[in-house]
């Protein structure tokens, strides 16, 4: 019995803690019945439907003196904004640069924005909530108080009675406040459902739709920048389990083959045994697996180039320039090591960069320059080719805009018919980038 | 000679050893990480004491980075005088440039090898003998993919196909006398196309090795 009231306890106090703020108005909802009471949803949403109550007489009063409206509903709006964090949801950013002037022009203005309107429908819907919360409040609490308060009405005499029956033994009472306890749990379940809906529609007409949908962005964004870094962490992961497995057996082989074969050379040498067959299996078989190491190696090099892991952007860029058929110069003024993604996000910038000016600009020249700045990183890639690049043709100068607005970087391309190409991008520092460096 | 080994896959380590000892050399210590390989050489009371030759995996622990080669850099600086052996899975020859580039003028000699290299036993000792005299060894494969990459804008376009043939040779380690050899010439002609290549290259007889600095050259800007 102790036990079961100490592990009550403990999981009143543990629902009571694990209430998080979430962005989701029907949170309570998803609370199993058993736990319910312990959490602060019931009583946080019967306070957020009495509050919405209270504040439907002043509305109403406003809504009579029509008049005083406006202001009410700009002074009621600023309440709700806030109300919403009894419900623990974020508090309601208010829309930037909405602040009221008293001039004739000033109110004029104040009037003809959609967000007054929307403010005083807001206000103007609060007391039809309260219709429909208010009987529900009165009715619900009235009866639960009753229910939970015969015990001590039946010891002063006054016991609850239904028709003719009447509770006056134990047994009964214990009835009586089991039931209450099954009724709370659905009324807390209404008034948290009734709370929610009001709570969305309070914040589908009081927030700023602009500054959600930027917010939505960022998160998008940063879904995708921790996307590629999950993909080169895999390409690491891969091209290091290929060097650490196969590729460190197979040279492994090659080892013991050749060290068979001089054994089997010695053998010969020691006793004239004609051995010439199975020296030259020993030397195919060395010259396969040979073959193969190099297969490994040219796919390892495809999936991402060592050089790019281990030394860094710029090392990498200067191999690239060396394997273009072209005369590749980079400069670079970076002294440290960018995060992974950064890192593989240019390198394919350059190797796409290079693609289309091999491809289409006759060029014979490609400087590319990576520069650390105050608000971050700066690249730009120039060849001295034919020009006429059209970032919206072709899926390459897609992709690179792509690359780049996942870290939330610019770019800026400029290719005048017979000039040189010429594409800047810059990305901000990690720290403005929604991501750890 | 004597030879120090740091390679952290035990079969490899024994087997680099084996076929070292076999071909009469003294192996002075093997050890698997690049910090016991440090050790190793801090603990080296003199000269006398260091290897003629240290044979280096590329990636080993602690960081499975690239940490033999940070090692063998740090070591070529402070012990200018061992010959560093590098073995690596990778084609690129920016390890090989860059363990150049520490020393140019080193008396140590430098070599860079494919990890199966040490498979084909008579290939492996000659190249460890090359960088015990202060030569400068390329693996082959490491050469032949630089070849097919196109030659740009760089001092080596002006080398004629003959002289590029040669420093092919140089880097793969090969002396004069080897490259005669190779290629059916007469030594002064081998020693002229030498003479040309450093020429061309701007390398003159006050710029340290010019055979090591012939080969950075064909290695890159």
């Amino acid at each position: 019995m102790a036990l079961w009231v100490t592990v009550v306890c403990m999981r009143a106090l543990a629902g009571t803690i694990d209430v998080v703020k979430s962005d989701d108005p029907f949170a309570a909802l998803r609370v199993p019945p058993w736990r319910f009471l312990f959490t602060v949803w019931p009583w946080s949403s019967i306070f957020y439907l009495v509050c919405g109550v209270v504040l439907a007489f002043p509305t109403v009063f406003t809504i009579i003196v029509f008049p005083l409206l406006p202001g009410w509903a700009w002074a009621l709006s600023k309440i709700e904004r806030h109300r919403v964090r009894s419900l623990r949801l974020p508090v309601i950013p208010e829309p930037a640069g909405a602040r009221l002037d008293w001039s004739r022009s000033g109110i004029g203005l104040w009037l003809r924005t959609p967000r007054t309107w929307r403010e005083i429908t807001n206000t103007v819907l609060l007391p039809i909530f309260a219709l429909v919360s208010s009987p529900l409040l009165l009715v619900g609490l009235t009866f639960l108080g009753a229910l939970f308060a015969s015990p001590i009405m039946s010891a002063l005499g006054n016991p609850f009675r239904i028709g003719d029956w009447q509770a006056d033994d134990t047994g009964s009472l214990i009835l009586l406040i089991a039931i209450g306890i099954l009724l709370l749990i659905a009324f807390g379940y209404v008034c948290a459902l009734l709370s929610g809906a009001q709570a969305i529609v309070t914040r589908v007409l009081l927030s700023d739709r602009r500054s959600a949908l930027k917010r939505q962005l960022g998160l998008l964004a940063d879904t995708n920048v921790s996307l590629i870094d999950a993909f080169e962490l895999e390409r690491q992961r891969i091209e290091r389990d290929l060097h650490d497995g196969p590729q460190q057996h197979l040279a492994g082989a090659v080892m013991l083959l050749g060290m068979g074969k001089k054994e089997l050379e010695d053998i010969h040498a020691r006793t004239g045994v004609e051995l010439q067959g199975p020296l030259n299996r020993v030397r195919s078989a060395q010259e396969q697996i040979s073959h193969s190491l190099d297969t490994l190696r040219s796919a390892v090099t495809g999936l991402r180039p060592r050089v790019l892991t281990e030394l860094g952007l710029v090392p990498a860029l200067e191999e690239l320039g060396k394997t273009a058929p072209l005369w590749v110069q980079v400069t670079s003024n970076l002294k440290q090591r960018m995060p992974a993604a950064v890192e593989a996000s240019l390198y394919s910038v350059a190797t796409e960069f290079l693609a289309n000016t091999i491809k289409h600009a006759a060029a014979t020249k490609v400087l590319i320059n990576v520069e650390k700045t105050e608000s971050g990183i700066r690249y730009a890639l120039c060849d001295d080719g034919t020009g006429g690049a059209d970032a919206s043709a072709g899926t390459g100068l897609l992709g690179i805009q792509h690359r780049v607005s996942l870290l939330r970087g610019t770019t800026l391309l400029t290719s005048p018919l017979s000039g040189s190409t010429r594409l800047e991008i810059s990305i901000p520092a990690p720290a403005h980038n929604g991501y750890d460096a | 000679m004597r030879v120090g080994i740091a390679e952290d896959v035990s079969l490899l380590r024994e087997g680099i050893s084996a076929i070292l000892a076999g071909a009469g050399h003294e192996i002075l210590w093997a050890v698997s990480d690049a910090d016991q390989l440090r050790a190793r050489f801090s603990e080296a009371a003199s000269a006398a004491a260091e290897p003629d030759v240290v044979v280096i995996d590329v990636r080993m622990p602690p960081g499975n980075m690239d940490d033999g080669l940070r090692a063998a850099v740090e070591i070529r600086a402070a012990h200018p005088g061992v010959g560093i052996l590098v073995l690596s899975q990778y084609l690129g020859n920016e390890y090989a440039r860059e363990l150049l580039n520490t020393a140019p003028s080193s008396r140590g000699g430098t070599g860079y090898l494919l990890k199966e290299r040490v498979g084909y036993l008579d290939e492996f000792l000659t190249s460890v003998d090359t960088v015990a005299r202060g030569g400068v060894v390329i693996d082959s494969k490491v050469i032949s993919h630089l070849m097919a990459l196109p030659q740009k804008n760089t001092p080596l376009a002006s080398l004629t196909v003959r002289e590029m043939e040669v420093l092919r040779l140089v880097a793969t380690g090969l002396t004069n006398a080897q490259i005669e050899q190779e290629l059916f010439l007469s030594s002064p002609t081998v020693e002229k196309h030498v003479g040309s290549i450093f020429t061309k290259l701007g390398l003159h007889t006050d710029s340290g090795n010019r055979r090591v600095l012939a080969v950075l050259h064909y290695l890159g800007p």
